[in-house]
C-alpha cells in the first residue's frame, strides 16, 4: 500500500466505523481492512483504539452486534449500524464538513 | 437517552462479568484467526502468518484492558477492589489501623467542639428578635449613665444592658450579691430600627450623647452586632 500513514485526526476514528458500516456490517478485523483500503494505506487502526471504539459506541446505541458467519463459515461477532447510528453518522459528517471546509480556508487565506 | 444506554450497559457488563469477557475474547480471536487466514492466502505459511496477525494485534492483554476502561464499570470496579484491599490490609495491623482511627476520631472531636463554640459565639445570630437590628454600645457604661440612655427610649426602639461582674450588697454578716449593681460597668445595647439609615443613627447616637454627662460623650458609638454572647 502507497502513500505515508499518517495517524488519525483525534475523534475521527469513531465516524470511520460509522462510516463503514453504513455500506454493511462488518466484523472488527473487516473494518480495520476497509479503513485503510479506503485510505489508500494512509490510517491504519489498531485494534488497541479499534475494540474499546466498538465498546464505546455499541454503549451510546449506534452499532448493534449482531452473529454472523465469515467468509470461510465461522460465526463471528459483526457489526450493524443503528438507526440512531446513522443519525449520528450524518450529524458527524456534516460537522466534519464544516470544520474541514473551515480550515481550508485559514490555510489558503493569504 | 446515550448516558441513559451508557449506564445500563456497563451495568449489564457488571453482572455479566464473564459473558462480557469471553464476549471479547471470542472477538479478538475472530480478527487473529482472519487476519491470518487473509495472510495465508495472500501466500504466507501458517506460522508465519499467525506470527503477523499476533504482531498486527499487538498485546492481547492490553487490548483487553483498552476495551474495559471504555465503559465506567472498571472503574467502580477498581474503586471496590482498592476498598477491599484497604479493609484487608488495614485487618492485618490492627496497631496502625488504631492509631489511625483515634487520630482520626480526636481531629474530628476536636475540630467538631471548636467549632460548635465558634457557630455559638459568632456565627449564630442572638436569640432574640431581629437580631441584626441590635448595636452594641463600644463603650461600658456606669449604671447611672445606662439609666439615663435607657430614659431616652424615643430615641432607641428598645436598649438593654447587661453586666458580668457580681457585687456584694450587704454590709457586713451575711453575702448578698447582686448582678451589675451601679458603679460597675455594663455592657450596653440599644436596638435600632433598620428602616432608618445608619448615618441618621449615628446622629440621633451623638444627640443622645450630647444630653448625658460629658464624660460619656467622647465613648459613644455604635457599632452592629450580629452576633454575641446572648444577654442572661
Amino acid at each position: 500500500m502507497g502513500g505515508r500513514q499518517s495517524s488519525l485526526v483525534q475523534g475521527t476514528l469513531d465516524m470511520l466505523i460509522l462510516k463503514i458500516l453504513a455500506l454493511e456490517a462488518m466484523h472488527g478485523y473487516g473494518i480495520a481492512r476497509r479503513i485503510e483500503q479506503i485510505s489508500q494505506g494512509v490510517f491504519s487502526v489498531n485494534p488497541g483504539s479499534l475494540f474499546p471504539a466498538f465498546r464505546r459506541l455499541e454503549r451510546e446505541g449506534w452499532i448493534k452486534p449482531v452473529w454472523k458467519s465469515t467468509e470461510n463459515g465461522r460465526q463471528a461477532k459483526f457489526y450493524a449500524l443503528t438507526a440512531r447510528g446513522r443519525k449520528q453518522l450524518e450529524s458527524e459528517t456534516e460537522a466534519w464538513g464544516r470544520q474541514a471546509a473551515a480550515i481550508g480556508r485559514i490555510l489558503e487565506a493569504n | 437517552m446515550s448516558s441513559w444506554s451508557k449506564f445500563v450497559g456497563g451495568l449489564k457488563a457488571l453482572v455479566h462479568k464473564g459473558e462480557a469477557e469471553q464476549n471479547m475474547e471470542d472477538e479478538l480471536r475472530v480478527f487473529l484467526d482472519v487476519a491470518a487466514e487473509r495472510k495465508i492466502r495472500a501466500g504466507m505459511s501458517e506460522t508465519e502468518a499467525r506470527r503477523a496477525a499476533r504482531l498486527e494485534i499487538g498485546s492481547i492483554e492490553s487490548v483487553k484492558d483498552k476495551v474495559r476502561d471504555a465503559g465506567w464499570e472498571t472503574a467502580v470496579e477498581a474503586l471496590w477492589a482498592d476498598i477491599r484491599y484497604s479493609i484487608r490490609i488495614l485487618r492485618k495491623s490492627p496497631l496502625f489501623t488504631a492509631v489511625v482511627v483515634l487520630t482520626l476520631a480526636l481531629g474530628i472531636g476536636a475540630n467538631t467542639a471548636i467549632f460548635s463554640i465558634f457557630d455559638s459565639l459568632i456565627l449564630k445570630t442572638l436569640p432574640v428578635e431581629k437580631p441584626d437590628e441590635l448595636v452594641q454600645m463600644d463603650t461600658s457604661f456606669t449604671n447611672p449613665l445606662w439609666e439615663q440612655l435607657r430614659d431616652r427610649q424615643d430615641l432607641f426602639a428598645g436598649a438593654f444592658a447587661w453586666g458580668s461582674e457580681d457585687f456584694n450588697l450587704s454590709n457586713g454578716g451575711p453575702v448578698h450579691t447582686t448582678p451589675a449593681a451601679s458603679g460597675s460597668a455594663v455592657t450596653c445595647f440599644v436596638r435600632w430600627d433598620c428602616a432608618q439609615p445608619q448615618a441618621a443613627f449615628r446622629r440621633r447616637l451623638t444627640t443622645a450623647a450630647a444630653a448625658l454627662p460629658s464624660r460619656c460623650l467622647a465613648t459613644i458609638s455604635g457599632s452592629r452586632v450580629t452576633a454575641a454572647t446572648p444577654p442572661r
